[in-house]
């Protein structure tokens, strides 16, 4: 019963500070009455938390669009090597585990797999060399998702 | 591989906010690692040199604290956000050089 009631608040401190979750969300989603949720919180301190990972998120976040936007220049040339290092922190930090709040990850994951048919369909039809390259790797990445589901 | 200089200021906020979240205290150099080396093009000698340089930047800066100690004669190197690094993140002061996308 106590390993129970462990488990509910660990998950409970999951989704509202890692996840993102509102009490009201993390409430509906763990059975466990919102009121409770916000003592546990108060008393362990989520808002703090969620607020340090969330702030650590966007940096990522950053980071990884900042990768993207470097890989390819202005004439829209893709830098396979830079791709490659973009894929490389995609596979380390996936955009599902972390997207901006909610926790759908299944439209998170469709997300992500339009975008890499986007990529491919793009260095397809501009630059054949780059998609030789990181071909291989987007195939990986895609068995990665897959595990996930 | 050149590295343009907003990615190179974001990753050094990188290395801040990963070490924020262990603040007071201080973050084993292997953790850090593993938290920040894949933004840095993940385990390679040239990676792993440009993340060694960003962290030289950021105790030169005195933004955070570099320690090291000894168990069973392996050396273990630590690294602990400062008070003047944990401004920076939470926004209160800025520092050319290191950008932070959201303060907390």
């Amino acid at each position: 019963m106590r390993a129970h009631a462990t488990a509910q608040r660990d998950e409970a401190r999951r989704l509202v500070a890692q996840e993102g979750l509102t009490y009201a969300q993390a409430a509906a989603a763990t059975g466990v009455p919102e009121s409770t949720l916000r003592k546990w919180g108060a008393a362990d301190n989520w808002t703090a938390e969620r607020g340090r990972t969330q702030g650590y998120l966007a940096q990522a976040d950053a980071v990884k669009q900042r990768l993207m936007e470097d890989a390819i220049s202005e004439e829209g040339k893709a830098d396979p090597q830079k791709i490659f290092a973009w894929l490389q922190v995609e596979k380390a930090f996936p955009t599902y585990r972390y997207g901006q709040g909610g926790v759908d990850v299944k439209a998170k994951r469709a997300l992500l797999a339009g975008f890499l048919d986007g990529l491919v369909a793009y260095f397809a039809e501009h630059d054949r060399d780059a998609l030789a390259l990181i071909e291989p790797h987007i195939g990986g990445l895609a068995k990665v998702l897959g595990a996930d589901v | 591989m050149t590295t343009d200089t907003t990615t190179l200021s974001l990753r050094r906020g990188l290395v801040l906010f990963a070490l924020e979240a262990n603040y007071p205290l201080a973050l084993l150099g292997r953790a850090l690692e593993e938290r920040v080396l894949p933004f840095y093009g993940g385990a390679s000698a040239a990676s792993g040199q440009a993340f060694a340089r960003d962290l030289e930047y950021l105790a030169e800066k005195r933004l955070i604290d570099r320690t090291e100690a000894e168990l069973d004669g392996r050396r273990l190197v630590s690294w602990r956000l400062t008070a003047s690094g944990l401004d920076v993140v939470t926004g209160v002061s800025q520092v050319p050089g290191i950008t932070i996308e959201r303060a907390r």
